[in-house]
């Protein structure tokens, strides 16, 4: 696990990476590093795993979010902006789908109002901005190595940063804060055991070296299929940022008259499984948010939340709607060929057709 | 009809004989005897 840490640190080239049981658990670990207070806010997105939010919750502080770009699913500088407040402690930016957030203006507000930036890389490995490898551009960066990522080690996570303080903290914290090597050591706050076995830490060790070709080859099959579908009308392929290079986790096609249901199913009989929606719904339409199921019947931490930051009113998330509306998730692997991907091109012309009537 | 890879299974994964050199290192090195915490 010590080699798979450094060597990660090496090929991201950050100064400490943490290992830990899952991408939730890297997430959790830098919340505990940014240490809020009780009612403390973190501003992020609802198209996201709940992996990442309950952790927030957890820590006793209340993600407020913010709303989505609907062409890429992203939170953008925009969006966050007017959800930044007074009790704002952090801003996550989730590189959904491996597609890196217009980040360039993000740090510029982050900056300005001296916050640190989280990003939330576990589907983004191999991801880049400005040459910078996504999860290495903020102040701390979090990965996962789950079954379905683009190298796994069954489960597993990675919390990453330049900053020997925070490292420190999010070290101690996948280690029930207890101070390993320390003269005096003891359990110095609430922590938990989120440590990567092992069995893991080996899996991984092997998996690191095969990275950069995987996501090559995934990039190279996913910009095949964006030049075969351009012309397939009523379907966009997924949209980068200035200066991103997006690593494809999954390939999310934008179905733009509002039948991402009807194209899923017609893509079904011919081999293609898809996920309309992606999460179905925004993440504050879930119960534990939408019912503030958390701490027995307290609604802890909600109880200490300003009304705005946990207003979900539809009127306030047009771009979070449009984009689930919109996102037809198609899986993706390095193992497609060229001919795969051309039958997945043909499969999508003639299902957008089926689903049109034509 | 085209069988596509798939990442749910080994057909989409690129896992081999390397992930399981390392898993027997770490087996015969005794270290999953050593208590951490």
């Amino acid at each position: 696990m010590k080699t798979f840490e450094r060597e990660f640190a090496s090929w991201l080239g950050v100064k400490h990476a943490i290992a830990c049981s899952s991408g939730s658990a890297a997430i959790h670990a830098a919340i505990s590093a940014i240490d809020p207070e009780p009612g403390d806010e973190i501003v992020t997105t609802a198209i996201t795993d709940m992996g990442a939010l309950t952790p927030i919750l957890y820590q006793g502080a209340i993600p407020v979010f913010a709303d989505v770009d609907p062409r890429t699913c992203n939170v953008t500088a925009d969006t966050i902006r007017p959800c930044l407040s007074e009790r704002t402690r952090a801003i996550i930016i989730t590189h959904l789908f491996g597609n890196p957030c217009d980040t360039g203006p993000i740090l510029a507000l982050a900056a300005e109002r001296g916050l640190p930036v989280i990003e939330d890389a576990a589907q983004a490995l191999g991801a880049r901005w400005r040459n910078r490898r996504a999860g290495a551009i903020g102040r701390i960066g979090c990965f996962s190595l789950q079954q379905g990522k683009h190298i796994t080690a069954g489960e597993g996570g990675v919390v990453v940063t330049d900053d020997d303080q925070l490292a420190r903290r999010m070290f101690l914290f996948v280690n029930k804060a207890w101070g390993y090597g320390d003269k005096t050591p003891d359990h110095y706050f609430l922590a938990l055991n989120c440590r990567m076995s092992e069995l893991q830490g080996a899996v991984a060790v092997a998996q690191l070296p095969k990275l950069d070709d995987i996501v090559r080859r995934r990039i190279e099959m996913a910009v095949s299929l964006t030049e075969q579908i351009r012309d397939v009308p009523g379907v966009l392929p997924p949209l980068c940022a200035a200066d991103a290079v997006h690593s494809y986790w999954r390939y999310c096609l934008r179905v733009t008259d509002g039948n991402a249901v009807g194209l899923a199913k017609a893509l079904e009989p011919m081999g293609i499984a898809s996920a309309p929606r992606y999460i179905r719904k925004p993440a504050f339409q879930c119960e534990v948010f939408a019912a503030r199921r958390t701490f027995g019947k307290s609604q802890f931490p909600f109880t200490l939340a300003r009304p705005e930051a946990v207003d979900y009113s539809p009127a306030r998330f047009p771009g979070t709607f449009a984009a689930l509306d919109a996102a037809l998730v198609l899986p993706w692997n390095e193992r497609y060929t060229a001919e795969h991907v051309c039958y997945i091109a043909q499969a999508i012309r003639e299902a957008a057709r089926c689903a049109q009537g034509n | 009809m085209t069988k596509l890879p798939s990442d749910q299974d080994a057909s989409g994964r690129t896992l081999g004989q390397e992930e399981l050199d390392a898993l027997a290192a770490v087996i015969r090195s005794g270290t999953l005897f050593s208590v951490k915490g």
